[in-house]
């Protein structure tokens, strides 16, 4: 760190740099920028005889390769036909997709019977088609072949018919005690048909204990309404008319089960000009709010009250003295104060204590914001860390004879004064029933395959209440089956799923007819929950400050693989995290001034020590990260996992307590020991200047435009002409705009890109190497607060070719500035292929396997290609991506290096299982071929097709791409140039538009919209 | 002298064997479970393509039919044959039509390759006859492969449309896609053909004469056909 100071003395360098490497330019970082394949090794020195022998003998072996006469293929029909499904066309189904405990609304895509990928459903006001990573990646989980596939007992094979046979009978046992000694332990249940089949086991069995658990849960939102208003309730926002949100170390464009809605309301308020929302973000770890906030400071998590308590003060909710902390100044909480009270909203993150969602929903109450508040669509609210520590104080004690543990992972999850794996083994009667064997199945005695949510049949809430039901899409892979089948059938309740399902439903869907078109919208109409009036009142809340000094850890979901529940998801292992654009790992989280105070840089080792537990980790220096506050992913470090994982990652769960599980004071130390971590921060970096626009709203409504100042125009001088062509017969002319005033950074795009077009992943070591296969990468860069005028594109800027990596200067106080948390500014950029109309990758291709269409796509065509990466070498967007091996599943090559990742299926059973996932109308490509972004063209193939057949032009909006599909924000715009009236035209009209490179002649078919802040005028420029 | 055109001998010869039938397997009829009879079921009984291909006019994939459908007419006739005895046990069984030894299904006479995305119901819709991909199905006892299915060949009719398309665009009546099944209907009931039909008939592209080709104004007000676009690779491969 010291060297990167000494670095930056007096250096001029870039006002957006997209790591620590960049600003002090260090080798590693010069690497990655000159060579487009780095760490290759040189060709080894051969003569030219040698080379010509090589270059002959391969020749001839290709050829040879060709010769050969092809098996003949059969061709199995059906024996009788499945009504409305022609062969070769995919149907979409409606169903809903468990997450938290709550559901989420999807649309499935199937092929022939298998579904092969989820999207929002459009219909359903939770997500009005858009979706997120999670819900991308779900598909994935299904098709993992390391889901638990037999039902066992101590280890060895038995039958589901065994185990009912035991349940019955111990059931029977427990008739006279009342069923004392059971415990059943489930995550938090909403489901009414699932809550109704408990009961029912709790009606018979009254002394039977039912606990619930879930990592990432709700207990202080619950504890902090109870405390505001007297009564636990579900507060739902309507970011869609707030002029000012303040949101107090929350996501709630990521982290929320209402996210997908979240985003999307609160991106429409982001339109540049009067009346352009602003958002004000507190927190402790750096999130994607955080990113996107007009006004950001990062503080310790135990601060975050105080600030809370100010503002309240400030708007007359209470009364209050307290400190402010470093980096918030009583002028900015009167700006922000001035803001919230003219129509704004406060949100608070799950993380935080009772007492600041207390707060919040006073002040929310006080300045009327617009937030309704339902009942809980949870069907018996517990504290659900108080509920484990219950059954966990049972366990310890030896009152537990039958434990039956629903999904979840309660031994690796539960915090770590619980012990809970110490006293499992002890239980006379253990029952796991989860998708996957894990260190909790391990422990018990009975393991029974759960279904997936695509095999079975459910009825889930949405946050406000509405009913999203649940179809099976196939038939169980793995004969799992339901927590409510299993249920059902120890109580000798032998009807199909569906029918208790619709039992449920009765009243509100009578007949066949109602409960079919339910299941075609995917929610039953009317189900919503009516809100609640509510009233504050904050009196006995005590509000001192009880920050203990010291060192915090702030424990979060992961941004990828969440509590852990993906971990063994390759796609999202392999998903750079937003921010860090780290794969593969979770390593702690640091702010650069104490990474120099501990001694230590990236992949550096430190130990932290909580609770009686050390940890041992590497870091990660994260710019904006608050100071003397690391930041604790949880979910990963699994030890009993599948294939994919091998024990990738660092775990901390077992550092929280049950009084601390979310921050707490740690001792943090350095140690020897390094771990080198495969971050994608650095790899696909441009050179050249101007490849963000960013300005303030003030800046933008002068002259409509964020140009910078200086900036030298270039003439579209070309001799590449299409245009007549297009005017003569009226070939569409495709073309995308990204807003990046509506990207919050979250890779929906990315992983929906992953499934729709059979995206390998290619392990930790190969992401190390910077060969990550995504066609779309979300590039995020750093900028220093007052790093000059934002459209200024410094000086003496000559010619871009001569001076790259200048786009503006930073002074010497704005380099000190780098290490000051509250001055770092983000900004993301997702980057794919720009479609150029003069591409660079073209002429130099030799055997032109990448050429233009018609409709101004640049081509790329597998089979012709030879690998030569030309094109990549050439292209200035860095977005081609090479095969180095064969990285789709079960490839026999050998990778170097310990490894991870689909690949590690290499049985014929996996194999032809993970098959199934892949999108029939997108070639799985081989070996040694070049890929890139295709916009989607199996889409606009299929809408040209049926346009044609229906004898009409394509419609504006008819064609959407996977990443503009799944987008939360609707950042994407995609359409027809040629087409004045289209979406995506008038994007480009935009003031805000601009070209990357176009200083090269590229003529990008992508570009982008600038970026656009709203700082208060009373304080400093953003 | 011929040691110097031992290459060349062995390229040419080497591409007359990739060409020829014997990699092709044009023209070679394939061992099926039941010996069907196109020429029967076509050109004897008047069946329409469509009864047992229902698909093709709305998938990319015209299908095979299932065992029901051959049971729709084979349960009131044929029904002792033993040549049929395949179709009648998975009617029974429900599992998919064996052959003998064993294997299930059929053996795929007309493949394009993995790489090849190919659209049946745009083709129809454009006005391409059956027979002229798939040679004179209506003749064929035991079903081969009519045309080799190479690029070039395919390329043949995707760079010169004006030159094959079928459909007739004087024929206002018609839409492409009604023409393409009238012929077949004309073929059954042995109306006049034209010089072109017969051609087609016969298996044959039907190559239209240079006062016959089309305009490409034709081609994109009748057809809904952008030449040049054609030859795009995505159209195919993606």
């Amino acid at each position: 760190m010291s060297a990167i100071r000494q670095k930056l003395g007096g250096k001029s360098g870039s006002a957006y740099w997209k790591g620590l490497e960049q600003l002090a330019e260090t080798d590693e970082f010069k690497e990655w920028l000159d060579d487009e394949f780095p760490h290759r090794r040189s060709i080894p020195e051969v003569d030219r005889r040698s080379v010509l022998k090589l270059m002959g003998a391969s020749m001839a072996l290709a050829g040879l390769a060709g010769c050969r006469n092809l098996p003949q293929e059969k061709v199995i029909p059906f024996v009788r036909d499945p009504e409305n499904r022609p062969p070769g066309t995919a149907l979409h189904y409606a169903t809903a997709m468990p997450f938290g405990g709550y559901g989420f609304p999807v649309i499935v895509e199937s092929h022939e019977g298998r579904p092969t990928k989820l999207d929002g459903n459009p219909d359903h006001p939770a997500s009005r088609g858009l979706s997120d990573c999670f819900v991308q990646a779900a598909i994935l989980n299904m098709y993992d072949p390391d889901r638990l596939g037999d039902v066992s007992q101590k280890g060895l094979i038995n039958t589901w018919d065994s185990f009912f046979g035991m349940s019955r009978k111990m059931l029977e046992d427990m008739k006279p005690t009342g069923g004392a000694g059971f415990h059943l332990l489930t995550g938090a249940v909403t489901s009414p048909t699932l809550f109704g089949q408990i009961q029912r086991f709790l009606k018979s069995y009254p002394n039977a204990k039912w606990h619930q658990y879930e990592v990432v849960n709700n207990d202080h939102e619950m504890s902090g309404t109870r405390m505001a208003f007297g009564e636990s309730v579900q507060p739902i926002y309507r970011f869609a008319e707030a002029r000012a949100v303040l949101s107090l170390d929350g996501c709630f464009m990521a982290t929320n089960p209402h996210t997908v809605a979240y985003a999307r309301d609160f991106a429409s308020t982001r339109t540049p000009g009067q009346g352009m929302s602003r958002l004000w973000a507190v927190e402790s770890s750096p999130t994607l709010t955080g990113a996107f906030a007009d006004h950001r400071v990062a503080i310790s998590p135990a601060e975050v009250l105080q600030v809370a308590a100010a503002v309240a003060a400030k708007l007359g909710v209470m009364v209050a003295n307290v400190d402010l902390p470093g980096g918030v100044t009583s002028k900015w909480i009167d700006a922000l104060a001035q803001d919230l009270s003219r129509g704004g909203l406060v949100y608070v993150g799950a993380h935080q204590s009772a007492e600041v969602h207390a707060i919040a929903h006073a002040i929310n109450k006080k300045i009327g914001a617009p937030v309704d508040y339902y009942p809980l669509a949870e069907r018996a609210p517990v504290m659900k860390l108080d509920s484990l520590a219950e059954l966990a104080q049972a366990l310890s004690g030896g009152k537990v004879r039958t434990l039956m543990i629903a999904g979840g992972n309660p031994v690796y999850s539960a915090p770590g004064d619980l012990k809970f794996g110490d006293f499992l083994p002890a239980v006379p009667t253990s029952i796991y029933l989860g998708d996957s064997a894990n260190e909790t199945s391990k422990l018990c005695q009975w393991v029974l395959p759960e279904a997936n949510f695509l095999e079975t049949w459910g009825d889930l809430p949405t946050l406000d209440g509405t009913i999203t039901l649940q179809q099976p899409l196939i038939e169980p892979l793995h004969k799992g089956k339901s927590l409510l089948e299993v249920l059902a059938l120890m109580m000798k309740d032998t009807r199909p799923s569906e029918e208790i399902v619709r039992e449920t439903w009765k009243s509100v869907l009578p007949d066949r007819i109602t409960w079919e078109q339910a299941l075609h919208d995917g929610f039953i109409k009317g189900t919503q929950a009516q809100p609640k009036e509510v009233a504050a009142s904050l009196a006995g809340l005590d509000v001192s400050p009880k920050a203990a000094s010291g060192t915090y850890a702030v424990f979060l979901p992961d941004p990828t693989i969440w509590d852990g529940s993906y971990a063994n998801n390759g796609w999202m292992q392999e998903l750079p995290k937003p921010l860090t654009k780290m794969t593969w790992d979770n390593p702690v989280l640091i702010s650069p001034a104490t990474a120099e105070q501990l001694g230590v840089q990236f992949e550096d080792h430190v130990q932290v020590t909580a609770n009686g537990v050390t940890v041992e980790a590497p870091v990660f220096v994260q710019p904006g990260h608050p100071d003397n506050v690391i930041t604790l992913h949880m979910g990963g470090g699994r030890t009993e996992t599948g294939k994919v994982l091998g024990g990738v990652g660092f775990d901390f769960m077992k550092l929280r307590s049950t009084r601390h599980p979310d921050f707490a004071v740690v001792q943090v130390e350095k140690v020897k020991g390094k771990t080198p971590l495969a971050t994608a921060q650095l790899h696909h970096s441009m050179e050249g200047r101007d490849i963000i626009r960013e300005g303030t709203v003030a800046d933008f409504m002068k002259d409509n435009s964020l140009e910078p100042e200086n900036l030298h125009h270039f003439e579209d001088v070309t001799l590449y002409n299409l245009t007549k062509e297009w005017e003569k017969y009226g070939y569409p002319q495709y073309g995308m705009v990204i807003d990046l005033n509506l990207c919050v950074g979250c890779n929906a795009c990315v992983s929906a890109c992953q499934s729709e077009n059979n995206i390998p992943t290619v392990g930790k070591g190969e992401v190390s190497r910077g060969r990550e296969m995504h066609w779309i990468r979300v590039d995020r860069y750093y900028r220093v607060k007052d790093a000059g005028k934002m459209r200024d594109v410094g000086t003496g800027a000559g010619s871009p070719w001569e001076s790259p990596a200048q786009s503006g200067s930073i002074s010497p106080k704005a380099a000190q500035d780098v290490l000051d948390p509250n001055s770092t500014m983000t900004v993301f950029q997702p980057i794919m292929c720009m479609h150029c109309e003069t591409a660079p990758c073209e002429p130099v291709c030799p055997v032109a396997a990448t050429v233009h269409s018609h409709e101004g796509l640049n081509q790329m065509v597998y089979n012709r290609c030879v690998g030569t990466r030309y094109c990549s070498n050439n292209c200035p967007y860095k977005v081609r991506r090479f095969n180095y091996y064969n990285y789709q599943f079960g490839s026999r090559d050998q990778i170097p290096g310990k490894d991870y990742g689909q690949r590690n299926f290499q049985n014929e059973q996996d194999i032809k299982l993970l098959r199934l996932l892949h999108n029939p109308d997108v070639t799985v490509r081989s070996r040694g071929v070049m890929e890139k972004c295709t916009y989607c063209v199996q889409r606009i193939n299929e809408a040209r097709i049926v346009a044609k057949k229906e004898k009409r032009e394509i419609k504006d909006g008819e064609i959407v791409t996977a990443c503009q599909q799944a987008c939360p924000t609707q950042a994407i715009t995609f359409g027809n140039l040629a087409d004045p009236a289209s979406a995506v035209t008038r994007a480009r009209a935009n003031g805000r538009n601009y070209g990357l490179l176009t200083e090269l002649n590229t003529r990008p078919r992508t570009t982008y919209l600038g970026r656009v802040r709203n700082p208060h005028p009373a304080l400093e420029t953003a | 002298m011929l040691l110097g055109l031992a290459p060349f001998i062995l390229f040419y010869a080497g591409s007359t064997i990739s060409r020829s039938s014997y990699n092709t397997k044009q023209g070679v009829p394939l061992d099926q479970p039941v010996p069907f009879s196109h020429k029967h079921h076509v050109r004897e009984l008047g069946i329409d393509c469509r009864y047992c291909h229902p698909s093709v006019e709305e998938s990319g994939t015209a299908g095979i039919p299932p065992t029901e459908t051959c049971m729709s007419c084979h349960s009131q006739i044929w029904t002792n044959s033993p040549l049929l005895e395949p179709v009648r046990t998975s009617f029974e069984t429900g599992e998919p039509i064996k052959f003998r030894n064993g294997d299930k299904g059929w053996n795929l006479v007309n493949k394009v390759p993995e790489f090849v995305y190919f659209n049946h119901s745009v083709h129809i819709d454009r006005g391409i006859a059956c027979n002229q991909c798939h040679g004179p199905v209506q003749e064929m006892h035991i079903t081969f492969k009519g045309k080799p299915f190479a690029m070039a060949w395919c390329l043949e009719c995707h760079r010169e449309p004006e030159k094959f398309i079928y459909a007739d665009p004087a024929n206002t009546d018609m839409t492409p896609r009604e023409q393409v099944f009238d012929l077949y209907r004309k073929i059954q009931a042995g109306d006049p053909l034209t010089a072109r039909e017969k051609d087609i008939e016969r298996g044959g592209m039907g190559a239209r004469k240079n006062d016959e080709m089309l305009t490409e104004e034709q081609l994109e007000k009748f057809y809904r056909l952008k030449k040049k676009q054609l030859e795009d690779c995505w159209i195919c491969h993606r």
